[in-house]
């Protein structure tokens, strides 16, 4: 057997293994799951349960779903958070280095914020922005539980 | 794989072969390593989340059956072993900065079998000793301890010999909620008046458990639950003052107000009415200091004569609810339990910490999760 041959088997081994063990490991964690709109998808970590349940029961539940106010709209940017999000939850949750209780990231608190205007827009458009100066308003501060509570 | 494979090789070209083999070799135990590096972090991967999966399956065994009439905290515990592992560390005495119960060594007698008590109240400020002069609770009044203790001090403190006490006490000392089934026959309100009317020490007879889970917890869904009738009719009195009919706490309570009102079944103000020595909350006119003090004024009440001035007098006891009531904390939904019960993980559980305590000894969990969060809005 030539060299060249034994670099070719092993090199086709290590591929196989790699995506033999990468895809097992996909389909094990539900991977294509997060590809989804599905709010169930958000709660495969049980660090969610909480949130997942509190939206069950929130007035939010059958209007709008986990990506509805935790992405931005937009296919690209819709994406692109959720790629991001995901890393960083997967990597926090993987090594147990996250802050406890669980805070909200700045830009994840904009894209929420954002999106609350998205359909209420034009029942908040007379109470913002009408004092010259004055910050932008927070819907969550006060409706903390529209979505989850927890 | 080495020259000796191939001994009729020419001697030059042997040599150009061997050093690009060498490489090739090089090569392949670079890609073996890279390939090791990969499939371990990748089986390490598959693993934490096996684990991590693991941890969401069976949120809790039920082990044993639990029903109405489990008393003891331990059976409980066999179902819920992180909460009854917390309950258990009600026995913890750690000082604070501004309070807290301190440990002190004593030597237990026949009548007082008590190896630790807390520092005395009457030793640190002895000007209470006149205040209360001629009242009970200047003989003997110390700091108070944890959950665990509140059986055993009320049962062996030095008031109980200068003063005959009711039964009325055990509402609050010990777990009554099975005692006034029996006493009433499944009519807690009944036996809550039976209970009342006993001596202490014939009272005393018929508890055996400090406050446990049944106290506070439905054993079917537990669900939190009011199982202190003088708490029922006080809120309901309360309730009442505010133009609301009929409350039923055990109702109409949402679940947050809940995670206040079964603390607030005995950590408030009371009084023993009448020579029945029923147990009655003062809120009929509302929880601030001078509706109360317009609930005794009414009802003549007077905790006791000063000996030394001839005053009636009247001792607040333990208003923690009524305070509470009044402050920023109520007034923006937060209950007892959110600060002296916090959440914390165990595993894939988020549960609220049984060890009922100080907020400062549990800053982070108790207190960060609310402020930090004011902050950054």
């Amino acid at each position: 057997m030539s060299l060249r041959t034994i670099q070719g088997i092993l090199l086709g081994v290590s591929i196989g293994l790699a995506v033999g063990i990468g895809g097992y490991t996909f389909i094990y964690a539900k991977g294509y799951s997060y590809l989804t709109n599905d709010p169930a998808a958000c709660a495969n970590c049980h660090i969610m349960s909480e949130h997942y349940a509190g939206w069950v029961k929130s007035s939010h539940r059958a209007v709008a779903v986990c990506n509805d106010c935790h992405t931005p709209p937009g296919f690209i940017a819709k994406y692109a958070t959720k790629a991001s999000n995901g890393f960083w939850h997967s990597y926090g949750f993987t090594t147990g280095r996250f802050p406890e209780p669980l805070q909200i990231t700045p830009r994840n608190l904009e894209v929420a914020e954002l999106a609350c205007r998205k359909c209420h827009q034009e029942i908040v458009e007379a109470i913002e922005g009408t004092h010259e100066g004055a910050k932008q308003l927070s819907c969550i501060r006060c409706h903390k539980s529209v979505g989850h509570l927890e | 794989m080495d020259e000796k494979e191939n001994p009729s090789v020419p001697n030059g070209i042997a040599e150009g072969t061997a050093s690009r083999r060498s490489r090739s070799l090089r090569l392949i135990l670079l890609a073996a390593l890279i390939a090791i590096v990969v499939a371990v972090g990748g089986v390490m991967l598959l693993v934490n989340i096996l684990e991590r999966k693991q941890e969401a399956r069976n949120p809790f065994y039920r082990v044993v059956e639990l029903t109405d009439d489990t008393e003891d905290p331990a059976v409980w515990g066999k179902n819920f072993p992180m909460q009854y592992d917390g309950y258990l560390r009600t026995v913890d005495q750690v000082r604070t900065r501004y309070g807290g119960s301190e440990a002190v060594p004593r030597t237990p007698t026949q009548a007082d079998p008590r190896s630790l008590v807390t520092q005395s109240k009457l030793e640190e400020d002895p000007r209470l000793k006149t205040i209360w002069a001629g009242y009970a609770f200047s003989k003997d009044f110390r700091e108070e301890r944890g959950h665990a203790f509140m059986l055993d001090d009320q049962t062996f403190t030095e008031r109980q010999q200068v003063a005959k006490q009711p039964g009325t006490c055990l509402n609050c000392h010990a777990s009554v909620y099975v005692t006034y089934k029996k006493l009433g026959n499944g009519d807690i309100f009944a036996g809550f008046e039976k209970l009342n009317q006993m001596p202490y020490f014939d009272a005393r007879e018929t508890v055996t458990h400090p406050v446990a889970c049944i106290d506070c917890h439905d054993s079917s869904t537990m669900q939190l639950r009011v199982t202190r009738p003088a708490f029922m009719e006080g809120i309901r009195a309360l309730k009442e003052s505010q133009g609301i009919k009929d409350y039923d706490v055990n109702k109409q309570a949402t679940r947050q107000e809940m995670r206040a009102y079964v603390c607030g079944q005995c950590h408030d103000e009371y009084h023993f009415k009448g020579s029945e020595k029923r147990l009655v909350y003062p809120w009929s006119k509302g929880l601030k200091v001078d509706d109360i003090m317009a609930f005794y004024d009414e009802a003549k009440f007077k905790d006791w004569v000063h000996a030394d001035t001839g005053a009636e007098v009247l001792k607040a006891q333990h208003p923690e609810f009524e305070m509470w009531n009044q402050g920023i904390h109520a007034r923006s939904g937060v209950a007892c339990a959110d600060c002296h019960m916090p959440y914390k993980r165990e595993g894939a559980l988020k549960i609220s910490d049984h060890h009922v305590r100080s907020l400062l000894l549990n800053i982070n969990r108790a207190c960060r999760r609310v402020i930090s969060g004011l902050k950054k809005n």
